[in-house]
């Protein structure tokens, strides 16, 4: 140990000290020379000056000090000094800025709560030692607390709670070894838990909720601050497990730790804090189990853990703790049955296990014993069985929840006793039978929710009692019959719900008329006829109003055009004829309106452009007329514009291409003039159908935008020109693109070919001519029953894939130069079609074929390869002196037991040499092309030109065959122009299939004779013409 | 202020007393998916679950029914994953959600689509296997699952599904041999391009998962 430590550690032992003296000195200087009735009097008279004026503080007046001590608000002591000063409630407006603390050192308590006083605490404060009670208590005192509070070492009531405080430095506080009761809830205090509180072990009081604290919490809570009998932290940012040391808190009665983020478990032995009686622990992230030791809390009045991941059974414990009031177990993951024990709960008031995954069977002890019960929440389990009729002991109940389980069986009539019920809420559940004729008597019920079950019968004139209902839903159950007219007496009555159920009949002709707060009417999916009533908007509260597929006839109530607030609306699938154009009027926050599937006449109101809010405006299927004003391009959420099916005539708006549509169908109208190319602007688009019109002009290649696009129909129209081939960039379309029944001419564009997801294609009826480009064969997507080609000006072979092929006769029809094998086509070349063969269908043919070949040589020619390598050179040599003839022969009877190449296709060489040149192919392409001008096979000329090739001397019997025998005798024999295109396709032929491999053209060559189509001079007449002239045709 | 903090505990109170909102099975799986989706540009608005049924909600479509046979969110800018609600839809037949950023595995549950035609799923990020599920989709013509991050082997269950006309996985992390069975002996190696695919399968010689 050197000097200078033990230095150090003296100054720490003195500086408290030091500290101490200075506060007693401090405190003993002042008071002989202040502490007057005079100058206290003259403090509080300067204070009260500065505030706002008070009747509390009527009695404090300079002219009234001898009465100082009946000021009011103040206590003196037997020196007639004050000695308290307790101003709360007094609406004391203003600061303690000018508050002069001097003359009050022997103040003992200050208790300035529940006023309206603002700005700081001033640091002064600390000089009033004496103070043993301090409340400033909500007021809207703001800034950090002051570290002088250190100095005020006799206090044991502390509260500076529900104020706008801000956090101190808190190392500078001292403990307060007498304090008991600290408040510093509801205020802005934010980093972690204050140091200085745990050490002031006194503490039986602590509140720190309502502020920002963040952090775990200390441990030295739990360890030091033994006393505690009160501790609240709820609302705060505290985090982390807590710790089982809390249960050394052994004297807490009620502990609140709700909405922070605290995780973990609960800790296991909480049970043995025996005196509690209050323990929240909601809105946190505690998961594992409820603590069966929790039976043994024997005191509990309120156990809240709500909205945590709790995810055990209700330990059935829980059942000792019989003075239980209120139970709060929802929002958490529980399952299993509700243990039995529960029933001794004969005290609880408030039960909540909703939003679990409860299950099994609700006990009738249940209910026999809970008939304190004034809410009962068990909705979003898995609850089967009955509702018990014991439910009607219940007679407390204000709120019933069951919604949302698997409740069977009918509603019990016992539920009519509840007469206090003021929320019943049943819905989505198996219930059926009919709704009993009691619960209509339940007049104090204000939600009444049965939807989506399986109820019965019909709604009695009875529900006329119910004048204090505000929302009632039976939707989506099998309700029939009437309304009855009672039901418009239900003078509070927000909402009615009482959609896809049977009733039928007219809406009492008052209905709305006494409900002025009726802001939901939903008659959706019934059976109901005549006309809406008249006032069932007078109120004009109307929001949500939707009456569509029932049998409503007449005209719209002319109230909707007051119904400022509506924001969906549908009348559609109904009878409704009246006049439109005026029936609506600026409704700001309307979104959706349906009126498709009526009979409405008149126009479109220019007016909808100022419904700002549309998402939706659907008027199709009606007989309304005018024209499309322009002013829809104007409304910005609009998405979705329906008006097919009308009568609708003129132009189409260029304007609409302002909008965001996802959808524009304006079918079935008198719709003339052009596509607006604007159109193209619509990139949301996804489906378009502008059919049925009279539109004319050229399709605008600016559809090919409108890249989301899914549906395209632009039938039945006079469209004219050719189809953009920008249309094959909507990759996106995938159900339909109908052109058909226009005057579209030209020929289809190959980029079609892109629409690779596209099911359905109709471009029938039109003047297309030009083949149906072989690059379709890519649209894999499309169905052979929904292609449509026919009747146009189409020729040539159709693509050749199974799409193509297998689509009916009904797809082609109507084109006469189609042909390819597809039913009613003919197959090309055919003999049956006797068609003229062109030049440019042969090579069409012939270059195609010519890959083909070139592919099957290679497959032959590399298993000829595999299989070489197997033989013995001797073997090779053997083969390579056979003669040609035995090779042919080897087909039947050779040991090569499996060949894969084409023999009759093979140039002789290879079959001698097993050499594969560029020389082969082109032989085997003379053989197919001769075969193509022959019909069959030219074995014949092949081995006469060979054998001439090697006699000496030419064999004219065989050379001197006549062109004419030798093409296809099926067809007719050519003249003309064809004439000179078969010479030299023959012509072009014979020199491919030369013997001599060095003596064939090239393949390039002769790609580029057929594709340049150059005419052989005929020199003789077609039928002189021999074979052997023709192959002279030299390289 | 007092009243106030009481407010705060009042507010505690009614969060647990909300009633039931009405809505439809279908309804309650597609606004599943919309909770599981981040949805930046708001395509996904119109879907009110508080509405009798998801029918007039944009990208889904209905039959007359009011059954939800269509669900088009192609190139929608959503992200998040898919849930097994969407099995809910049992009547759906096209399934569009390619050329978004929908992670996570594909559900299991889409097994029981019975009457699904197309499920495009393409341009994705998409992990996990196939799932053999899908092989119960009958009536699956269109099965695009290229340019995710799927792994594992294709399932040889789905050479059964005859009405299979598309089938594209090329751009994946899958592993194994291409199945040549059924509709397979009529895709082309494009579908299957860019993965750690050993080739088109030998029946008998090589296990399928050969090289997973």
């Amino acid at each position: 140990m050197t000097c200078a430590s033990q230095k150090l550690s003296m100054t720490t032992i003195l500086k408290p000290l030091l500290l101490l003296l200075q506060i007693l000195l401090l405190s003993l200087l002042p008071r002989s020379s202040t502490a007057s009735p005079a100058t206290q009097a003259e403090a509080l008279s300067k204070w009260k000056n500065s505030l706002l004026p008070s009747s509390f503080l009527s009695s404090w007046s300079s002219t009234n000090i001898t009465n100082l001590c009946k000021w009011n608000g103040l206590v003196c002591d037997s020196t007639g000094t004050v000695s308290e000063i307790i101003i709360s409630g007094a609406n004391l407006n203003g600061t303690l800025a000018q508050f002069n603390f001097t003359p009050f050192l022997n103040v003992t308590r200050f208790d300035l709560s529940n006023n309206l006083l603002s700005g700081p605490i001033p640091s002064e404060i600390g000089q009033l030692t004496k103070l043993q009670y301090v409340s400033f208590y909500n007021n809207f005192l703001t800034g950090t607390i002051p570290y002088q509070f250190r100095n005020l070492q006799k206090v044991w009531h502390l509260d500076l709670g529900s104020n706008y405080l801000e956090t101190p430095d808190w190392s500078k506080f001292l403990s307060m070894p007498l304090l008991t009761w600290l408040s510093f809830g509801y205020n802005s205090l934010t980093s972690g838990f204050p140091g200085f509180i745990l050490y002031c072990q006194n503490l039986t009081y602590l509140d720190l909720a309502q502020n920002q604290l963040n952090g775990t919490v200390p441990e030295m809570v739990f360890t030091n601050l033994d006393k505690l009998e009160y501790l609240n932290l709820t609302d705060n940012l505290f985090q982390g497990p807590v710790s089982p040391n809390i249960t050394k808190l052994s004297k807490l009665i009620d502990l609140r730790l709700g909405r922070n983020k605290f995780s973990g478990v609960i800790p296991e032995n909480i049970g043995s804090m025996s005196n509690l009686q209050i323990v929240e622990l909601y809105n946190n992230s505690f998961e594992g189990k409820i603590p069966s030791s929790i039976g043994q809390l024997t005191e509990l009045l309120h156990l809240d853990v709500n909205w945590n991941s709790l995810n055990s059974t209700i330990p059935s414990e829980l059942g000792f703790c019989t003075k239980l009031t209120y139970l709060a177990l929802a929002s958490n993951s529980l399952t299993g049955e509700v243990p039995l024990s529960l029933t001794n709960l004969t005290k609880v008031t408030y039960l909540g296990l909703s939003e679990n995954n409860l299950s099994g069977e609700i006990s009738p002890y249940f209910l026999s014993n809970w008939t304190e019960l004034t809410s009962l929440q068990l909705q979003n389990n898995l609850f089967t069985g009955k509702i018990p009729l014991e439910i009607g002991m219940l007679t407390k109940l204000d709120l019933v929840f069951l919604f949302n389980n698997a409740f069977t069986g009918s509603i019990p009539s016992e539920v009519g006793n509840l007469k206090d019920l003021t929320q019943l809420d049943l819905s989505n559940n198996r219930l059926s039978g009919p709704i009993p004729p009691v619960l209509w008597n339940l007049t104090n019920l204000q939600i009444l929710q049965l939807f989506s079950n399986s109820l019965t019968g019909t709604i009695p004139p009875a529900i006329g009692n119910m004048t204090s209902l505000q929302t009632i839903d039976l939707s989506t159950n099998q309700l029939y019959g009437e309304l009855p007219n009672t039901i418009s007496r239900l003078i509070n009555l927000r909402s009615i719900s009482l959609f896809t159920n049977n009733f039928w009949g007219n809406i009492p002709s008052d209905f709305g008329k006494f409900s002025p707060s009726l802001s939901g009417v939903s008659f959706a999916n019934n059976s109901f006829s005549g006309e809406l009533p008249p006032e069932l908007c007078s109120g004009f509260s109307l929001q949500n109003f939707t009456v569509n597929s029932n049998n409503f006839t007449g005209p719209l109530p002319e109230c909707l055009r007051n119904c400022l607030l509506l924001q969906r609306v549908r009348f559609d699938g109904n009878n409704f004829n009246g006049n439109i154009t005026n029936a609506f009027g600026i409704h700001p926050n309307l979104y959706f309106i349906s009126l498709n599937d009526n009979q409405f006449i008149g126009i479109i109101s220019p007016e909808w452009a100022e419904c700002g809010s549309l998402t939706n405006l659907e008027m199709g299927r009606n007989r309304i007329s005018g024209e499309i004003p322009a002013e829809l391009g104007r409304l910005p959420q609009l998405h979705s514009l329906i008006l097919d099916s009308n009568e609708l005539s003129g132009q189409i708006p260029s304007a609409l291409g302002n909008l965001s549509l996802f959808e524009l169908n304006l079918s079935k109208n008198l719709l003339t003039g052009e596509i607006p190319q604007s159109l193209g602007n619509l990139v949301q688009l996804e489906e378009l159908d502008l059919s049925e019109n009279k539109l004319t002009g050229n399709i605008p290649k600016e559809l090919g935008n409108c890249g989301r696009l899914l549906s395209l129909d632009l039938s039945n129209n006079n469209l004219l020109g050719e189809i953009p081939s920008e249309l094959g960039n909507l990759i996106a379309l995938s159900v339909l693109l109908d052109l058909s029944s226009n005057s579209l001419s030209g020929t289809i564009p190959s980029n079609l070919a892109k629409l690779i997801s596209l099911e359905s294609l109709n471009i029938s009826h039109n003047q297309l001519s030009g083949e149906i480009p072989g690059l379709l064969t890519s649209m894999v997507s499309l169905r052979p029953s929904s292609i449509d080609f026919s009747y146009n000006k189409l020729t040539g072979q159709i693509p050749t894939s199974k799409v193509f092929e297998e689509a009916p006769a009904i797809a082609y029809i109507g084109n006469s130069g189609l042909c390819g094998n597809a039913a009613g086509l003919s197959t090309c070349y055919s003999d049956s079609t006797k068609k003229k063969h062109s030049n440019t269908v042969l090579i069409a043919v012939l270059i195609p074929v010519c890959g083909l070949l070139l592919l099957a040589i290679i497959v032959a020619v590399l298993i000829i390869f595999y299989r070489k390598a197997k033989f013995h050179d001797e073997e090779s040599r053997r083969i390579g002196e056979t003669d040609e003839s035995l090779i042919w022969e080897r087909e039947d009877t050779s040991n090569w037991t499996t060949i894969a190449g084409s023999y009759g296709y093979m140039a002789p060489e290879l079959a001698l040499s097993m050499r594969l040149t560029d020389k082969c192919d082109v032989y085997s392409f003379g053989v197919v092309a001769l075969e193509v001008m022959m019909g069959k096979h030219p074995r014949e000329i092949l081995s006469s030109l060979s054998l001439k090739s090697r006699a000496a001397t030419p064999v004219s019997d065989t050379a001197e065959f006549l062109l004419k025998d030798a093409l296809d005798q099926r067809l007719p024999p050519p003249t003309g122009q064809t004439a000179e295109e078969v010479v030299f396709v023959v012509t072009i032929a014979l020199a491919c299939v030369r013997d001599t491999p060095e003596a064939r053209p090239t393949m390039r060559f002769v790609a580029q004779e057929l594709s340049a189509q150059i005419q052989a001079c005929l020199s003789d007449q077609f039928d002189n013409i021999t074979i052997s002239k023709l192959t002279g045709h030299q390289k | 202020m007092a009243p106030l903090s009481l407010f705060s505990v009042f507010v505690t109170f009614l969060l647990s007393l909300t009633p039931a909102l009405s809505t439809n099975s279908e309804g309650n799986a597609l606004h599943a998916l919309r909770r599981r989706l981040s949805d930046p540009t708001n395509v996904l608005q119109s879907w009110d679950p508080t509405l009798v049924n998801p029918c007039t909600w944009f990208h889904v479509t209905c039959d007359s029914n009011n059954h939800v046979i269509r669900l088009d969110l192609g190139n929608s800018n959503v992200s998040g994953a898919l849930g097994p609600e969407l099995g809910e839809l049992k009547h759906l037949q096209y399934l569009e959600l390619y050329r978004n950023e929908i992670g996570g595995k594909i559900p299991e549950e889409l097994g029981s689509l019975k009457n699904l035609v197309s499920m495009d799923l393409y341009e994705n990020k998409f992990e996990g296997e196939i799932p053999k599920s899908i092989a119960k989709l009958k009536s699956l013509r269109f099965l695009r699952l290229n340019n995710n991050k799927l792994a594992g082997s294709i399932p040889r269950e789905l050479t059964s599904l005859s009405n299979l006309k598309v089938f594209d996985v090329s751009n994946n992390n899958l592993c194994g041999t291409i199945p040549v069975d059924g509709p397979f002996a009529t895709f082309p190696m494009e579908s299957f391009e860019n993965n750690r695919l050993s080739g088109p399968e030998l029946q008998g010689l090589v296990p399928y998962d050969f090289g997973c």
